[in-house]
């Protein structure tokens, strides 16, 4: 075998085992990378399971109740029960139609556009 | 003159060369015998230690699953804390970290300092720390001390339902509550990654050699409402901070289904930090709990009668004038009453009228009846520690038993099964089972398993019912109940003071339990309540301790329930 030959020979050989090392280390490389991003995961699945406890803590009926009363809100509690119908039907058993007070002509252009369920409104 | 070569001795160069080659063919042989023995012979034992170098089992710790109430409002949940761990054996300054891990985190440096001592490989610091302290511990970098991440269960609700759901111990394991009897659905199962790490121990994903994936905890859905659960506790701590008693439970129960929609008990702990509370308040009392339940107990007599046909709607009974004679033993009515209906008599609840028309039962009827309400066994609710109640058979009474009976007393019975009997009545006579979990649903939500309404067993007609639904609306309207009058539903309900056993056998004149059972609407009933009050300081009637109770919760939890008034 001349010179040149083993030269070359050698130079192949040496080149395939320096690909097949950097592979290797490539590819420990990217393990290691995927473990570092499985951590940064569980980091924000902590994070997440933090927040979900801190909205849960809020959204109790203790905590609601607590902060409630700072609140300046007109709630009532309902003195008499008020009921709404919505049907397809036009009125009936004497219950006013609302619908039918409106200026006629508003009320032909708003069919034009709107559903035919008229809304009834009757207090019991 | 020069001597000639033949004259000049020189050592032979055979043997120098032979000496040479011998040597190092010995240094060779012993070298080659010596890698043959270390390779050869004891090949298995440093390949183990290789193989303990070089791979590392890595526990995989599976969420426990997570308890929510009927309209998925999470009751539990899983964050993670560091735990603090240490090598011993890595530890080179073992002084001076005991010195700052025991001031960092509170414990006894003696104590510490012994065990990092010790020929260890593994111990634990401290478990669970806050994260604070975690963070600190981490940036001081001490050697031989790591961090490892650990699921902690918390509760969003502080101390609410905290009997109801229990509490777990350091490792997750259910102890109390619904945490120890689903223990089994919601652990789930540990899994562990078999891998190779390198020379920092850190896994390298390319070299592992086994994975058994962990399985999450099954999640549970509660029949509870959190918000009727929060009135219900609400209720009763204002029950209990008014009269000091030794323990109060309260059960609001659907009587249709037999679904439990809150229990609450006092004194409460919180179940995240359990360790810190005595033992007698982490009783679930509303199960485990016996009481004598006094007149509330009345209810199986009346019902008893009317179902037998044994008394007739307005029949009159004379009620002694408040003290009566029967088998050498004098009852007692609370007030001297005359002629009573029977109607009366209930609404009253003249001890002396009920056990007047008692005697028509018998003794065989009279303990056919009780057990068929339930009492005398367990309900079979999920929950655990459940008492079955005392109710001894009739060979075994005496002569003052059917003296007793009718009226609560000689017989114990948890707080469960009065709330299970009164919603018989409530629901048309059928004895339903009590339920606290309604599903039990994997971790993506699919239902694994659910638990459907049992058929109820039909212990009353609904004729008997209906009379009873009238004569239990008069005890609210007319009689010792008007307290758990409501303002916009109807009620219908029956007191009960028990008196207290005393050591000696004998019954208290001081301690009594103020219990009021009842169901509103009287006539569509959604719920049915049971407030049981023990040992209550100052006023302890069942009508003045447990009927408010009952009619704060009732009110309230119709009005969330969205249930019509059908009061004017």
């Amino acid at each position: 075998m001349s010179l040149r030959t083993y030269l070359t020979v050698i130079c192949i050989f040496t080149l395939i085992s320096l690909m097949h090392v950097y592979q290797r280390i490539s590819m420990i490389e990217i393990s290691y990378r995927i473990k570092q991003s499985e951590r940064n995961l569980e980091q924000l699945l902590d994070r997440n399971r933090l927040l979900l406890y801190n909205v849960s803590a809020l959204q109790s009926p203790m905590s609601l109740e607590s902060r409630l009363p700072k609140i300046d809100y007109d709630f009532k509690k309902p003195e008499k029960i008020l009921v709404a119908k919505s049907s397809a039907a036009g009125s009936r058993n004497g219950a006013v139609n609302v619908a039918e007070r409106q200026n006629p002509l508003i009320r032909r252009m708003s069919r034009a556009f709107v559903l035919k369920t008229e809304a009834h409104a009757t207090e019991k | 003159m020069y001597k000639s070569h033949s004259s000049i001795k020189k050592p032979p160069v055979r043997g120098r060369l032979f000496f040479i080659f011998f040597s190092f063919t010995a240094v060779f042989l012993a070298l080659i015998a010596r890698l043959g023995f270390l390779q050869i012979v004891r090949a298995d034992f440093y390949q183990e230690i290789a193989h303990k170098n070089r791979r590392a089992i890595i526990n995989l710790e599976p969420d426990r699953g997570l308890i929510y109430d009927c309209n998925l409002s999470p009751l539990t949940l899983n964050i993670r804390k560091d735990s603090v761990y240490a090598m011993p054996n890595a530890v080179t300054d073992k002084d001076e970290t005991a010195e700052i891990l025991g001031g960092m985190f509170s414990l006894n440096e003696d104590t510490l300092l012994a065990r990092l001592s010790r020929d260890a490989e593994f111990m634990w610091v401290k478990r669970k720390v806050p994260t604070e302290e975690a963070g600190r511990a981490r940036k001081l970098d001490l050697e031989g001390i790591g961090f490892l991440k650990e699921n902690v269960r918390v509760y969003p609700n502080g101390d609410m339902a905290a009997h109801l759901l229990g509490f777990v111990d350091i490792d997750n394991k259910g102890i109390e509550g619904l945490e120890y009897f689903y223990d089994g659905d919601l652990r789930g199962e540990s899994g562990y990654r078999l891998a190779t790490v390198d020379a920092r121990r850190r896994p390298v994903l390319l070299w592992e050699e086994d994975y058994m994936p962990e399985r999450d905890g099954l999640n549970l859905v509660l029949t509870i409402d959190a918000v009727i659960q929060h009135i219900a506790e609400e209720s009763i701590n204002a029950a209990y901070q008014k009269h000091r008693p030794s323990n109060a439970s309260v059960i609001v129960m659907d009587p249709n289904t037999g679904y439990i929609l809150a229990i609450a008990n006092r004194p409460a702990y919180r179940p995240d930090e359990a360790g810190k509370s005595a033992p007698e308040r982490r009783r679930n009392c509303a199960v485990t709990d016996l009481i004598e339940p006094g007149s509330s107990f009345k209810i199986v007599t009346a019902c008893a009668l009317i179902e037998e046909s044994l008394i007739k709607r307005g029949e009159v009974l004379y009620c002694e004038n408040g003290e009566y004679n029967i088998a050498g033993r004098i009852l007692h009515d609370v007030h001297p009453y005359g002629r009573l209906t029977f109607e009366d008599v209930m609404s009253k609840s003249s001890n002396i009228g009920v056990v007047k028309a008692a005697q028509r039962l018998g003794p065989e009827r009279m303990y056919r009846y009780i057990k068929q309400f339930g009492f005398g066994h367990k309900t079979g609710i999920d929950l655990p520690g459940e008492a079955e109640g005392i109710i001894r058979p009739v060979s075994k009474w005496s002569k003052t038993s059917m003296s007793a009976l009718p009226i609560g007393q000689e017989v114990a019975v948890t707080p469960i099964q009065l709330a299970c009997a009164i919603s018989a009545i409530a629901n048309g006579g059928l004895l339903m089972q009590p339920r606290v979990v309604k599903e039990v649903r994997d971790k993506n939500g699919v239902m694994v398993k659910e638990v459907e309404p049992q058929d109820g067993n039909r212990i009353l007609s609904r004729k008997t019912c209906d009379d009873m639904r009238w004569i239990l609306r008069l005890v609210v309207e007319e009689g010792t109940g008007t307290k758990a009058r409501l303002s916009r539903y109807s009620s219908a309900g029956k007191t009960g003071t028990g008196q207290r056993v005393e050591p000696d056998g004998t019954y208290s004149h001081r301690k009594f339990n103020s219990i009021f059972i009842g169901f509103a609407p009287a006539y569509r009933p959604r719920i049915s309540v049971a407030v049981v009050v023990v040992e209550p300081k100052g006023y302890y009637y069942g009508g003045t301790v447990a009927a408010p109770v009952f009619a704060d919760i009732a009110d309230k939890a119709l009005s969330y329930l969205g249930v019509k008034p059908d009061r004017t």
